[in-house]
């Protein structure tokens, strides 16, 4: 990582910790799932609104340290607005950039900030914790883990 | 202060330890103890006439009577278990179960750890009784006049922490037991903190049961220690059955020993209860008075270092004569400052400490906490706060 990569992704992180995106707005009716990492005590509650397979709306509540908060903003602003099918494959590449996988970059924004959580194990479920929830709210709203 | 580092040989270069109260570091002579057992006697208990068998069996009830004498109770009411955890969740599921009827209370503070509160929030509900929790003073304590105020014929069980492993802050006892069992309820001490570095008398105490960890006072993990005051588990049915705690079995029935043996089922934690007796010996050859005050010492000099040095600190219980500092930075999560710790090889523990009540009550998601022992110095004081200055960093942990 470049110097200038590393002073770009903690502005990048700073700026979603001191103003999430999407954070607590009305959710009537949308889909939801929760998700606690219950080691640390971080947790998540996403609301979706889908409509024909689009993610029309994406809010949440978030109770976490820094990675978890800005992680779930930056996953809101990259979410809102796609495919289910093509948020699917966002998240399973933000995953793999997560556990030191080859990813495709190019689609997962600002999130690529966090590229550094991958030399962190402790904190990668900190990372993960939203895209967790994210799936859960949209096989059933039930939560997976 | 005598220097205990050298017998611990985790103290190394790598790592600056600040969290014993989750479990503390092991001496030489415990890991020895543990490596001896299975290096050149690793036999059962009792299951066999040879001398192996006789002589290991010999030195664990040795360490049975150790630890009676350790805590200034009997040898037959000492009960060896998994941990505290497993200890007052077999008070509940027994006698708790036993005299617990619909619309009893049990008493409980804000301040437990969940061990000591959840066992008998399920028992409450299995039963429909209340769980009652009493108020508590800022610093954690209960008052024995308040908690007199909430005892009634309907209090059957008083559950309390000797000393709080979130504020660090120490019960009164004694005081606690006179005021419950004036009302003939009983007195349940968890005392995984409270045995740290205190001497322990139970029966100066006249608590009904004493509930301790071996592996926080310098022993191995998988050990519990229950005491009981004998005749309130007398006649109680064992909960566990199997091995070793019969007296007789046929196809139709089955007796059993007398406690403690009947709570004792199975395979015992044979080198845990070996390694412990080390424990027992090492914490005797500490001048404890002495190990107290310099631990409270440290205490007392990491909150002043932190008051002059680190920017919006706030601190739970600055006051607490303890081995234990709670705290957290304005606008950093507990768990960014633990990370950065890490990073630089400090130890603690960050969130909620199995202490979710208490947490939430205090409206904050988490602390940070540093957690002190004979083996910490001034000097590991001065790295942490030289790191926590920078705790503004916290991001440095990913880059």
């Amino acid at each position: 990582m470049s110097y200038f990569d590393e002073s770009m992704y903690r502005e990048i992180i700073l700026d979603h910790v001191n103003n999430p995106r999407n954070k607590d707005k009305e959710h009537n009716e949308y889909t939801e799932s929760t998700l606690k990492n219950p080691s640390c005590g971080d947790i998540v509650t996403i609301y979706l609104d889908i409509k024909n397979n689009i993610v029309e709306d994406i809010t949440y509540n978030v109770s976490g340290c820094s990675i978890c908060t800005s992680s779930t903003s930056m996953m809101s602003e990259l979410l809102k607005g796609k495919k289910i099918d093509d948020a699917l494959i966002i998240v399973s590449n933000f995953n793999k950039m997560i556990i030191g996988e080859e990813f495709d970059k190019e689609i997962l924004g600002e999130a690529i900030s966090l590229i550094g959580v991958s030399n962190m194990l402790p904190r990668i479920k900190c990372a993960t914790l939203s895209y967790k929830a994210f799936l859960g709210a949209v096989n059933r709203g039930d939560v997976i883990e | 202060m005598k220097n205990y580092r050298n017998h611990f040989p985790m103290i190394n270069e790598d790592y600056i330890y600040l969290n014993s109260a989750s479990t503390s570091l092991k001496p030489t002579e415990v890991i020895n103890a543990i490596n001896e057992y299975y290096s050149s006697y690793s036999v059962n208990l009792s299951r066999g006439v040879d001398s192996l068998s006789y002589n290991v069996t010999k030195m664990f009830e040795e360490t049975r009577t150790k630890v009676a004498s350790f805590i200034g109770a009997n040898k037959n009411e000492i009960v060896f278990n998994r941990g505290t955890t497993e200890g007052i969740n077999f008070i509940a599921l027994t006698i708790g179960n036993e005299i617990l009827n619909e619309n009893d209370e049990i008493i409980v503070s804000i301040h437990e750890h969940h061990a000591n509160f959840i066992p008998w929030l399920e028992l409450c509900k299995k039963k429909n009784a209340k769980l009652i929790i009493v108020p508590t003073r800022n610093d954690g304590t209960v008052d024995p006049l308040v908690l007199n105020e909430y005892m009634n014929d309907k209090v059957k069980i008083v559950s309390l922490n000797h000393v709080s492993n979130v504020f660090g802050s120490t019960n009164d006892i004694k005081k606690l037991a006179e005021v419950v069992h004036k009302y003939n309820a009983y007195f349940v001490v968890d005392g995984a903190q409270g045995i740290v570095l205190n001497k322990i008398d139970v029966k100066d105490l006249d608590v009904d049961f004493y509930l301790f960890s071996a592996h926080k006072l310098y022993g191995p993990t998988g050990l519990g220690i229950m005491y009981y005051k004998y005749n309130i588990l007398e006649n109680i049915k064992p909960l566990y059955f199997g091995g070793e705690m019969i007296e007789s079995v046929d196809v139709d029935y089955s007796t059993y020993k007398k406690p403690p043996y009947c709570f004792e089922a199975g395979t015992m934690m044979i080198s845990s209860v070996l390694g412990f007796s080390k424990a027992i010996d090492f914490v005797n050859s500490i001048n404890l008075d002495e190990a107290n005050e310099y631990v409270h010492d440290l205490k007392k000099y990491l909150v002043k270092s932190m008051r002059e040095n680190i920017n919006d600190v706030i601190i739970y219980n600055e006051d607490a004569k303890s081995h234990i500092v709670s705290f957290n930075i304005v606008n950093i999560h507990p768990h960014d400052i633990a990370s950065l710790l890490d990073k630089n090889k400090i130890i603690v523990r960050a969130g909620h400490h199995c202490a979710e009540p208490l947490i939430k009550s205090l409206g904050i998601s988490g602390t940070v906490r540093v957690s002190l022992n004979i083996y910490n110095t001034k000097e590991e004081i001065d790295y942490l706060i030289s790191i926590l200055k920078k705790a503004g960093d916290y991001l440095d942990v990913i880059f």
